[in-house]
This record gives C-alpha cells, sequence and structure tokens, in this order.
C-alpha cells in the first residue's frame, strides 16, 4: 500500500491524502524503470506525480504572489524611504544625512516586508493597509517635499 | 497560502534560490578574486614586478616631471595619482579631460618612466567584473547585480528562518550520507561565514544606493539631485578662471596634509583645474589602516599651498563610508583579506552545494531527463567547474599572447568568453547526451588541473619568474598566485582522480528516506 504522500520539498500539498496510485499518472511506468532499484521510491514517483496538476496550479499561483510581493514592497519601501528622508530634514536633520539615514532604513526594511507579506495570515488586508500607506505617503512626499 | 511559516520560509528559499544562484555565484567568484587584484596585476602584467621603493617619494622632482610632458597642451578637468603602498609599488597616473574621459597609466617610481601596460586588462577585468559582470550595455549588469544581492538577502533570512528552531542542523556533518551530507555542506558554509553574507550583500547593496534606491535623494533634493554627493561627503569645488597659473610644491603640501592627519600617510593626490590660477589640489589619507572609505581629504590652494577646506564626514555619511569600506575592503591588513578570501569562497561553496543538493534530491525522486532538472545540471557544471576554466584559460592566454598583438587586452576577454562558452556547451551536451549525472564533472577537473598546472610554468617561461625564484626574490604576490594555481591544480586533480574511481550507484532506499 502507498503510505500517504511523502510532502516533497517545500512544493507540497499540505493536505496529506493517500493518492490513488497510477490514476491520470502523467508519466508512464516506463519512464519510471529507469530507476529500478527501488521499489518504494518508483511507487513515490508515481503517486506523486498523480497529485501533479493541483500543485502546479497553487506553484503558479505561489509564484504570482511573490511577484506582486517583491514588486509591491519596493514601491511601499519607495515611498517610505522617501518620506523618512523628507521628514528628516523637516526635522533638522541636513539633508544629505536625512538622506542616507532613510535610504539605509529603506534596505533594511524591505526584506523584512518581503517576509512578513508572505507569512502573513490574511494577505489581502495587509495589502490593502500597504497599498493605501504608500499612496497616502507619496501624495505626502509630492506635496512636502525638497527643502 | 502557505500551511506555516516554515513552509513558506522553504518555499521561498529554494525558488528565489534557484532563480539567482547563477548570478550571485558569479558574483562571489569575481568578488573573491577581486580582493587580490594587486597581486593578479603583478602576475599578469610583468612589467609591474618591481621592488617596493626604499626611499622617500618626492612628487616635485620624480612625478611633476613624468606628468607635465604628457598633459602639456591640453585642458584637463583634473589628474590624479594614487601613491605606492604595501600591495603596489608603482605609482597609478589618471588624467581625466573636460568631456569626462579617462585615460590610466602605470609610472615606475625608482626609474621614473611611464609603463606600457596596453597589453592586459590585470587584476581590474576581475574587480569590474564583479559589479558590472562585463556587460556595458547602460547600467544593466549593475542594476542585475543589486537585485540579485537583494533577492540574496531574502534568500539568507528564509534559510535562517527554516532552521529557526532546529539549532543543530547547523552543526552537524553526515558526510556518509549521500544527499544529506550536501545538505549538511550548504548548511555548515551558510552558518559559517553568515555575519559576512549578510553584511557584503547588504553593504554591496548600499554602496551603490544612487541607482538601487534614488528615491531620498529625488524627495530631499527635488531638481537639485547633483548637489547631494558634494553636500554629503562635504566636498570642496571651485570653477576654473581661464587664466594660467603655476602650481606651489606638492611635497610642501603632503607634509601640511601630514601634520593635520597627525599619523596618516597620503594615499592620492589629485590636482583639478591644471595649469589654471585658481588651481586646486585635494589629498587623501591612506586608508591602508582603517575600515572606512572616509579619506579625509584636504584641499590646498594651487598657487599659494594654503590650506582652503577639510572635509568632515556627518554621523550618517560616516555611517555610510564604513560599510563601504567593509565591502570594498582597501584595507591593507593579509589577514583579514585571507578572511575574506576564504568567506568568500566560502559563499561559492554554500551556494554551489544548495545547488547540487537541489539536483540530487529531485535526481533520487523523480525519473531522469525532466528539462528543468538537466538545465539546472547543466548550469551547475557550466558555473562551478566552467568559471574556474574560464579564468584559467585567460590566465593562460595572458602569457601566451605575443606581446605585440595589437587588442591585446581584449583578446584576453575574448579567451576567458571562448572557455566559458565552450564549457557551458560542453557541460548541456554531456547532460542531455546522458543519464550519468557525473558525466561533466570529470572532464572538467582534468581540464582545470591541467590549465591551473600549465599557467605558472607559463609564467615562469614567459618571465624567468619561477616560483623557486619569485620565492627567493621576495616577489610575494607572484608567488600567492603562482602557489593558489598550484593548489588549485591539486584540488582539481584529486577531484578528477576521485571521480574516476567511483561508480555510479542505483540511487539506495535509505538514501531517498532520508533527503
Amino acid at each position: 500500500m502507498p503510505k500517504a504522500c511523502p510532502p516533497f520539498g517545500p512544493l507540497a500539498v499540505d493536505k496529506a491524502s493517500p493518492c490513488p496510485p497510477y490514476k491520470s499518472a502523467p508519466r508512464s511506468p516506463i519512464k519510471c524503470q529507469c530507476n529500478p532499484a527501488n521499489k518504494l521510491a518508483l511507487k513515490e514517483i508515481c503517486v506523486r506525480t498523480a497529485a501533479k496538476p493541483s500543485g502546479n496550479n497553487a506553484a503558479l499561483a505561489r509564484g504570482a504572489y511573490l511577484l506582486a510581493v517583491l514588486i509591491g514592497s519596493y514601491g511601499v519601501i519607495w515611498s517610505l524611504t522617501g518620506s523618512i528622508a523628507v521628514a528628516l530634514s523637516r526635522l533638522g536633520l541636513e539633508r544629505s544625512e536625512a538622506v542616507i539615514a532613510g535610504t539605509l532604513l529603506g534596505f533594511v526594511l524591505y526584506p523584512a516586508l518581503v517576509i512578513a507579506a508572505l507569512a502573513a495570515r490574511r494577505p489581502l488586508r495587509l495589502w490593502a493597509l500597504l497599498m493605501a500607506a504608500g499612496v497616502l505617503l507619496e501624495v505626502l512626499n509630492r506635496c512636502w517635499g525638497g527643502s | 497560502m502557505f500551511a506555516n511559516l516554515r513552509q513558506a520560509m522553504l518555499w521561498l528559499h529554494s525558488v528565489l534560490g534557484l532563480g539567482c544562484v547563477g548570478l550571485l555565484f558569479l558574483v562571489f567568484f569575481m568578488g573573491s578574486l577581486a580582493l587580490y587584484d594587486s597581486e593578479l596585476d603583478r602576475w599578469m602584467l610583468p612589467q609591474t614586478r618591481l621592488p617596493m621603493a626604499t626611499t622617500e617619494l618626492s612628487l616635485d622632482s620624480q612625478v611633476l616631471p613624468l606628468v607635465e610632458p604628457l598633459i602639456a597642451g591640453q585642458t584637463l578637468e583634473q589628474w590624479y595619482v594614487e601613491l605606492p603602498n604595501s600591495r603596489v609599488p608603482l605609482l597609478r597616473l589618471q588624467t581625466w579631460d573636460l568631456q569626462g574621459e579617462g585615460h590610466s597609466r602605470f609610472i615606475d617610481p625608482g626609474a621614473g618612466h611611464l609603463l606600457e601596460t596596453a597589453g592586459s586588462q590585470g587584476g581590474d577585468f576581475f574587480y569590474r567584473f564583479h559589479y558590472t559582470l562585463h556587460l556595458q550595455a547602460g547600467r544593466l549588469g549593475l542594476l542585475l547585480v543589486g537585485l540579485a544581492s537583494m533577492i540574496g538577502l531574502l534568500v539568507i533570512i528564509a534559510g535562517l528562518l527554516i532552521h529557526v528552531r532546529l539549532f543543530k542542523d547547523f552543526f552537524s556533518f553526515r558526510p556518509d550520507k549521500a544527499p544529506r551530507r550536501l545538505l549538511d555542506l550548504h548548511n555548515l558554509s551558510g552558518v559559517l561565514a553568515l555575519p559576512f553574507f549578510l553584511l557584503i550583500l547588504l553593504s554591496g547593496l548600499v554602496i551603490s544606493f544612487p541607482i538601487y534606491l534614488p528615491v531620498g535623494i529625488l524627495a530631499a533634493y527635488q531638481e537639485q539631485a547633483g548637489k547631494f554627493e558634494r553636500e554629503a561627503r562635504d566636498l570642496f569645488s571651485r570653477p576654473a578662471s581661464g587664466r594660467t597659473g603655476s602650481l606651489a610644491s606638492l611635497d610642501a603640501m603632503v607634509e601640511q596634509a601630514r601634520t593635520i592627519w597627525q599619523d596618516g600617510e597620503p594615499a592620492f593626490v589629485r590636482v583639478w583645474h591644471p595649469g589654471d590660477a585658481r588651481a586646486y589640489v585635494e589629498i587623501g589619507r591612506s586608508l591602508a589602516k582603517r575600515l572606512s572609505t572616509d579619506a579625509e581629504p584636504l584641499y590646498f590652494d594651487g598657487s599659494s599651498g594654503q590650506l582652503l577646506w577639510q572635509a568632515r564626514l556627518k554621523p550618517a555619511a560616516s555611517t555610510y563610508s564604513l560599510l563601504a569600506g567593509l565591502h570594498v575592503a582597501h584595507f591593507q591588513q593579509p589577514l583579514l583579506r585571507a578572511l575574506y578570501f576564504l568567506a568568500g569562497v566560502g559563499g561559492c561553496l554554500m551556494l554551489a552545494s544548495g545547488l547540487l543538493y537541489w539536483i540530487e534530491k529531485r535526481r533520487l525522486r523523480l525519473p531522469a531527463g525532466r528539462a528543468g532538472l538537466r538545465s539546472m545540471q547543466a548550469l551547475a557544471a557550466s558555473l562551478i567547474t566552467g568559471l574556474p576554466l574560464a579564468t584559467l584559460s585567460m590566465l593562460a592566454a595572458n602569457r601566451l599572447l605575443p606581446e605585440t598583438l595589437a587588442q591585446r587586452a581584449d583578446w584576453e576577454v575574448a579567451a576567458f568568453c571562448a572557455a566559458w562558452l565552450a564549457a557551458t556547451l560542453h557541460s548541456i551536451f554531456i547532460v542531455y547526451r546522458s543519464a550519468e549525472h557525473r558525466a561533466p564533472w570529470r572532464a572538467q577537473c582534468g581540464l582545470v588541473a591541467l590549465l591551473a598546472l600549465a599557467a605558472p610554468l607559463l609564467n615562469g617561461l614567459s618571465t624567468g619568474d619561477y616560483l623557486w625564484r619569485t620565492l627567493g626574490q621576495g616577489q610575494w604576490a607572484v608567488a600567492g598566485v603562482d602557489g593558489a594555481l598550484l593548489l588549485v591544480a591539486i584540488l582539481a586533480g584529486g577531484a578528477w582522480l576521485r571521480l574516476a574511481r567511483i561508480e555510479t550507484r542505483p540511487a539506495r532506499l535509505e538514501a531517498v528516506k532520508d533527503a
């Protein structure tokens, strides 16, 4: 009997349901025979590939989300860095100092934001919040920037 | 979207890691070589293998008589001379015209003449490749390197979060289990130099922040973005007058600078608007004993030699200079430089073992011959053995090409590119031809060993500087490069022999389960 689908690396399907062996397996058993030394491995291959289609869609969705997170975080950090620089120079710091301090902070906050966005339980709410904040900050930068 | 943080980070680590492993490996490899750019200069440009000057250098009597005929009749924006230091026994002269075109030459301070070094780019090739990837089109290379660095930073953080509960994973190495040992090696090499990786990736990004995140400058300066650098670095400048003037004694200015810096030594002298009545001289401090790139430049009036301006960095700019200095490693501490080099090689090891682990794991679990797997196998071979192969071909070409060849430096770069292309095509051909996954490694390891053995030999044949002679004469730069090449030859030869003995075994059950 094949066991429950073993989690295959990071792309594992979370629900560990026993998969029907060979059902709609896209790889024919002939291909699996290239690795005949290991019967269990053979079964695992075929069981795993049988569960592939849903995994593919999930991977695609995750990839799209990752791309959106990478670009969206850059946008948010862009407005945030700009407003930190403007705010610091308004508070009396020299312009060049304010720019460097804000930018250093931006480089540290970007990875933190990406990780937080991927770990978020409710990504939609987080992104609605971030986008609103980003647009607001950008408007403030345009109006209050320069000195 | 993900069951838990660990799942999300595992996915992020492998997706982004696979996406950027090629670029990051290139940057780490070239960056490690660039740490020894001066030593590679000595090896690749034999005419610069000069003994260290023992007498005090006089700018007025030794350098000016050489510079003046060179710049006679031209209107230059500036000329710049880098003084010798413990790694470089000669002077580097750069002239910049009003259009911003630069020209660089070496001066032998002992004999007092210019050296012809157009035949090779020397270690500069590796230094520039490290951050431009030899892509001249726009700033494409710089942007790609920046993107890869930021993604590398994310991958490392994700890697840390994967193991946040399993600290014992960091400190165990099980060399007997086939794919597992690759993962152990990946974790070990990743953790061993972890602070270095975080620092080097972050500081690399920070150095070029006006390219990567210019928003602060745009927001705070609006239309005056050009003013940022002058204000941040507290630089001095004044326009030329158009009238001719004379230059006061440079040696006296250097002496004045020494007293202002207390125990500092000058590293460079730059003359702005040479020949003009409003010319001024900038003298920068040597970074040999400090981590920061803050050169504390002093500005003197060209005609009177009086101090005009002393640049002082403010706190944020000092932080930036420290981060930049930790990245560019201009300090002259041989041990610290060696640690940087080892950490850089450790970075290559981490990237390579991570990629190989991914390949091995899938090779055991999936039917052979999947396109993604095969292309990753070809990528791994073209990086891990292909890149050293290309570098060694460049060094061999450097010693083989005739000195009289026109555009010799370009031919060396062509040798690098051709060898890399050939290695890549070879690995693609082998990977697609046979399921036997070790195939491309053995031939390329053998070739690496041969070339690494040939390069010191060619160096000896063409210049007479065999290893025993350079060791005897104390030419440590040349001897060091030769020694490193021989070490590479031994390691690659060992790998070649080992790969011959290992027969391909069928995948073992426990290996599959353990991975």
